[in-house]
């Protein structure tokens, strides 16, 4: 366990890297991620059908892998990121795969008739997404997009793999020295469990918000 | 003379504070249609819930061929009933439900079925031979292999009543069975019920229906605020209410 | 692009592939059988056991699968206990799975109206008998599609056992990378199998979902 102490600087300096990369990777994603969704909407299939498949690539190729293509493939095509770069990038692409499908569905989630009713009261199509269908598609898609983070997080010690000394990199190389490994995984788990922990909170937090202030996800009015 | 099959003895029930049935006592003799009335909120669906356990009550005795279902006697003291006791009680007093409760996942056919092949554990071929024979008796023997979500409301009904009788049941419990159902499909239940009372079927019904208390039942129950405020014969009481609260209750029922 | 470097490898990327395909099943069927007698340990009245069930699932919900792996792989001989690489990786995988599983198992047996219980209860049913033959049946239209995607996740997840030393899929990818300096070709051709065992996992996904739907 003192090995822990010492080596208790590395762990925090590792803990710091892994946040600002996930709420890095957070923000760009969702942002890139949900602008695809609604755009995808608007012109149809033509923006539509590429995003469906490069979502179905994304979220269907290991995160391993991915990390290792920008990693390793990318450098080879002319595109050297360094090892925190290339996890950037993967994560980020991985992201906005998941995010597009998620604000995807919710914008599917929104009941036609709503629609209706906006243009019959002459909304116009702007208008009509910023006041009517981006409050319906938060309500949806909140709670899957908190859900999706929590879970996220993990993926992040993936890093390790491809030399970004992020917490199980840190890890990996303080079980050399200590006599007590069990310990020190496991206190690297509770390391990404107690920022996963917040995000599941705060999942539940919100989904319980909303719940209460709009009603069920898929009740109310149009039943 | 008939007899007692079912005798209700000071019952009352509370859930913490709120007390919902305040001492009721009444007789139900075999081969008899027991109809119980009431505003909502009398307690109606509680008492007859009671009657087969789902709801144990509170305080009081309930006694079925003269033995008492609520609790039996252990070493000169009373103690209660467990579920599975009640189990056994519950396959000779059964119910059928204001939302038919069918099970999604099976036939009409496979609905009926089910208890007596794996409750009763009665031979497949004399149950199937059985459930036919009810659901020709309901009128439906053309929709036995349809799931209820293709049934109308009356169908599925009529297919929880079928499944209530296959159980060979010594009473037949209904709580407002026709409450949900629409106006044009409720005369096509209360037709079956009314074939089952003149076949001799004890049953106790909780209803709205006034007619068909008027027509069938031997005996009507008025409740009121948890107390039984008028009891006896439906022609009488329907005809000639003695209590205020009867008298307005009636009186919105018509309108 | 040198292609050559796949074909020429083929022997040992279909074995390798046939280890990822080993390694997600195992961990598909192990992890839906410990998670339904969680699920329904999770709503008895035995307050101290639904406790321990709760914490499990949100343990196992909140760490990585990899901290598991390594917890399987590298923490145990510590306490004495030495597992090969891949009864590890299946381990640690299996461990991660079941916390959603069984949320997910529990979420479908909740979803079922409490009229159905009555039913059962009405017709002298005992518990045991009216959720195998009725509760259980009714909640596997809502318990199949998140489990049958989180199953698919779970051919994902073999990959994590490449960094316990496995050579399934992506470890034999890594190593030959390092033999050949071909790093392209190579993770092409591995994304592109993952990609054909995906589809096949969300075919038998629309088949068993399928199955279980009232016509």
């Amino acid at each position: 366990m003192d090995v822990l102490f010492q080596q208790w600087p590395r762990f925090m300096s590792a803990l710091w890297l892994t946040v600002w990369m996930f709420t890095l990777v957070t923000i760009v994603s969702t942002l890139i991620g949900a602008a695809l969704a609604i755009l995808a909407e608007r012109f149809g299939p033509v923006l539509g059908v590429p995003l469906r498949i490069y979502a179905w690539i994304f979220r269907g190729v290991p995160e391993l892998v991915v990390l290792l293509i920008c990693y390793l493939a990318l450098p080879y095509l002319g595109l050297d990121l360094g090892s925190v770069g290339s996890a950037i990038l993967a994560f980020t692409l991985i992201g906005i795969a998941f995010q597009s499908e998620i604000f995807r569905a919710g914008l599917a989630s929104v009941d036609a008739r709503m629609i209706e009713a906006s243009r019959g009261l002459g909304m116009g199509w702007w208008l009509m997404t910023r006041r009517v269908i981006v409050p319906q598609v938060l309500r949806v898609s909140v709670p899957s997009w908190a859900t999706f983070l929590a879970g996220n997080v993990k993926a992040f010690a993936l890093a390790s793999a491809v030399a970004v000394t992020e917490i199980m990199t840190v890890t990996r190389q303080t079980m050399a020295i200590s006599k007590d490994p069990f310990t020190l995984i496991l206190f690297a788990g509770f390391l990404y469990g107690a920022i996963a922990s917040v995000l599941m909170v705060l999942e539940i937090v919100i989904s319980r918000y909303l719940t209460h202030r709009y009603g069920p996800a898929n009740g109310g009015g149009a039943a | 003379m008939a007899l007692p099959i079912l005798q209700i003895r000071d019952v009352t029930k509370s859930y913490n504070t709120l007390q919902v049935l305040k001492g009721i006592s009444f007789d139900v003799l075999e081969g008899t249609v027991l109809g119980i009335i009431g505003a909502s909120g009398s307690g109606k669906s509680t008492l007859l819930r009671c009657l087969n356990m789902l709801v144990p009550p509170t305080e009081g005795d309930i006694l079925y061929q003269g033995q008492s279902v609520v609790s039996r006697r252990v070493d000169g003291r009373d103690v209660k009933k467990s579920e599975r006791e009640l189990l056994l009680y519950r396959t000779q007093v059964s119910m059928v439900f204001q939302s038919f409760n069918l099970f999604p996942h099976m036939t009409a056919l496979e609905n009926i079925m089910e208890a007596p092949v794996h409750v009763l554990r009665r031979p497949r071929a004399e149950v199937r031979e059985e459930a036919l024979a009810l659901l020709d008796k309901v009128r439906l023997s053309h929709r036995r292999d349809q799931y209820p979500h293709r049934l109308s409301g009356g169908e599925q009904q009529r297919v929880a009543i079928a499944r209530a009788l296959c159980m060979r049941p010594r009473v037949l419990l209904f709580d407002e069975v026709t409450s949900a159902l629409d106006p044009e499909l409720k005369g096509e239940v209360l037709t079956v019920m009314r074939d089952l009372a003149a076949e001799g079927m004890t049953m106790v019904s909780v209803s709205h229906e006034m007619g068909f208390i008027r027509n069938v039942a031997d005996e009507v129950v008025f409740m009121e605020h948890g107390v039984i405020a008028e009891k006896g014969n439906p022609k009488e009481v329907l005809g000639d209410p003695q209590t205020p609260g009867l008298q307005s209750f009636l009186k919105s029922v018509r309108d | 692009m040198n292609w050559s470097i796949v074909t020429d490898n083929a022997g040992m990327f279909v074995q390798a592939t046939g280890l990822t395909i080993a390694i997600s099943l195992a961990t598909i069927v192990l992890s839906v059988v410990i998670a339904f007698p969680l699920a329904i340990m999770r709503d008895l009245p035995i307050a101290p056991l639904r406790a321990a069930v709760a914490t499990y699932s949100w343990m196992t919900r909140a760490v990585p699968a990899l901290t598991l792996l390594f917890l399987a792989y590298y923490g145990l001989p510590q306490f004495g206990i030495f597992l090969d690489p891949v009864p590890a990786a299946i381990a640690g995988l299996t461990v991660s799975a079941a916390g959603y599983n069984m949320e997910y198992i529990r979420a479908g047996i909740l979803s079922v109206p409490a009229t159905q219980y009555e039913a059962c209860k009405a017709l002298g049913m005992p518990l045991v008998m009216a959720l195998r033959r009725v509760i259980i049946p009714q909640a596997m239209r809502t318990i199949l599609p998140p489990l049958t995607s989180n199953l698919t996740l779970l051919v994902k997840g073999s990959s994590l056992a490449s960094l316990v030393a496995v050579s399934e899929l992506t470890g034999q990818g890594m190593a030959l990378i390092s033999f050949t300096y071909q790093p392209v070709p190579i993770l092409i051709a591995i994304a592109i199998i993952y990609l054909i065992l995906n589809t096949v996992v969300v075919a038998i996904q629309a088949m068993v979902e399928r199955r279980f739907s009232i016509p």
